[in-house]
């Protein structure tokens, strides 16, 4: 099976698809999926802030900036959920590598792909389309979640439910921390924007 | 052979939507490399601080046109004016900071709204282009110091003053007596020095000279057209005129105009909700990073 045949493949039949890839795991392939994976979801996410920053200039929501950044966020998110999810797996009883389970979740996260086509659609849309994309976002999101699941299982010869827990409860910690910091973060900027600038 | 099929769709559908998604970011008029122009509005009195009953604050405004300045995207400004004058210092803080951005090569061009007059003329003279409608009020090039005097009030009320002074001018100005005959000169002086600085800067920044400014600044209001006729408004039109002059001026073709303005945190979150909930919250969100920094 090639990098074309295991990059789709996780979409079709993930569970063959990740049976092969962990039978052969190749780092380089799992760099090139983050990478076209960044680079889709970089489009998508650009063409959805255009629908939204209408009122906004600035350096840091310019295209380039945005199109280039996204990859790297892909490739620091991609770490970063691999080592706790890692570490969560062997909470489970898992028995696999860090580095087997570093490229069998970089293919958890092809479904991003579709951020691309989904940031043309909404741009069509137009204002709405935002909406869309955030819906769709969360669709693509959980699809992520659940192939993250099938190369957990796999790999690290979890059950069904060990598995499933392992990313379900990694997960909903982060997003319960993202959540407070998300409401921590608009206090404190509300401070600022206190002082009396609306015209 | 079935699945070779659809791994084949899913490619080509993701890669036509990788390159007709660069294709439309690179023209999109709001991220898009083509050009914006940044407006900036000035109401009101003219004042260093922002007071309770509004106005403009000349350090809000210079530090948006700062902010204007260095951002890349942006490839002109447009200072919508929209004032009766204020203090001196605040309008030359602005008029200042319009200046180095006309130094720097980005144009500045000014729409004048009900009135520009005074400070609101003297900040607008430092811009590349001024655009007016014909009964624009502007013009009112002059200084003026009131001094209200209480003496009467306060003798009728009984309030005395016990004043204990450094130097003999050191209360010119109070309201509890009029001006000695030395201190009105010394107020004289003031306001000629304020007043010649108001007419170098004018004539400076309108490219006339000073004496053919002197001639008209007396005080006197204008009209927009009066004001064209004079030279010292370029052309007459509405808001929409002076963007595409300021978009003719950066070399854009569909300038896309930006709004360097801060709002409330309601405002930021809920003020597009009608437009989407997910586009109002996330606009809010990026709006609320973005102000920030011109709050610091």
């Amino acid at each position: 099976m090639g990098f074309i045949e295991r990059f789709f493949g996780v979409l079709i039949n993930p569970s063959i698809t990740f049976k092969e890839i962990n039978e052969n795991p190749k780092l380089l392939e799992a760099f090139g999926a983050i990478l076209i994976v960044g680079l889709c979801a970089g489009v998508g996410g650009a063409l959805n802030l255009s629908l939204i920053a209408q009122e906004i200039a600035h350096p840091l929501i310019s295209p380039i900036v945005l199109i280039v950044s996204a990859p790297l966020g892909y490739f620091l998110t991609w770490v970063v959920i691999s080592c706790i999810l890692y570490a969560s797996a062997k909470v489970f009883g898992g028995t696999g590598a860090f580095e087997a389970s570093l490229i069998l979740l970089s293919f958890a996260f092809v479904p991003a792909i579709f951020l691309a086509p989904l940031g043309v659609v909404a741009y069509a849309i137009g204002a709405f389309g935002a909406f869309i994309y955030t819906l769709g976002s969360f669709v693509i999101s959980i699809w992520g979640m659940i192939l993250a699941i099938f190369a957990i299982k796999e790999h690290h010869k979890l059950s069904t439910p060990r598995a499933v827990m392992a990313v379900f409860i990694p997960v909903l910690v982060i997003a319960i921390i993202i959540f407070v910091l998300a409401f921590i973060a608009i206090i404190y900027l509300e401070k600022f924007l206190t002082y009396p600038i609306s015209f | 052979m079935k699945e070779k099929i659809i791994i084949l769709i899913i490619a080509l559908v993701v890669l036509i939507s990788v390159v007709v998604g660069i294709l439309i970011l690179f023209q999109a008029p709001a991220i898009g490399i083509s050009g914006k122009v940044a407006l900036i509005r000035v109401e009101g009195t003219i004042t260093s601080s922002k007071g309770i009953f509004g106005g403009t604050s000349s350090e809000e405004i210079v530090k948006q046109i700062k902010q204007a300045r260095e951002d890349f995207l942006i490839k002109a400004i447009l200072i919508r004016i929209n004032s009766p004058g204020g203090s001196a210092a605040a309008s030359q803080e602005i008029y200042m900071e319009i200046m180095k951005t006309r130094n720097s090569g980005k144009p500045v061009v000014v729409s004048m709204g009900d009135a520009a007059t005074s400070g609101g003329y003297y900040i607008a003279s430092a811009a590349n282009r001024i655009v007016a409608a014909p009964g624009t009020l502007t013009g009112s090039i002059g200084v003026i110091w009131v001094h209200p005097v209480l003496s009467r009030f306060f003798e009728e009320w009984g309030i005395q003053f016990e004043i204990v002074k450094s130097g003999p001018y050191k209360d010119i100005g109070a309201v509890w007596r009029n001006f000695t005959e030395e201190e009105w000169q010394l107020a004289k002086e003031a306001i000629n020095d304020t007043y010649d600085q108001f007419v170098e800067d004018v004539a400076k920044g309108r490219n006339i000279s000073v004496e053919k400014i002197k001639q008209i600044a007396d005080g006197r209001i204008l009209t927009g057209r009066q004001a064209k006729e004079l030279g010292l408004v370029d052309a007459l039109g509405n808001i929409e005129d002076a963007t595409k002059l300021a978009a003719d001026l950066a070399g854009i073709e569909k300038p896309v105009v930006v709004e360097l303005k801060k709002r409330t945190l309601f405002e930021a979150l809920f003020g597009t909700m009608g437009e989407g909930i997910s586009r109002g919250i996330v606009k809010g969100i990026i709006q609320l990073y973005l102000q920030k920094q011109i709050a610091l």
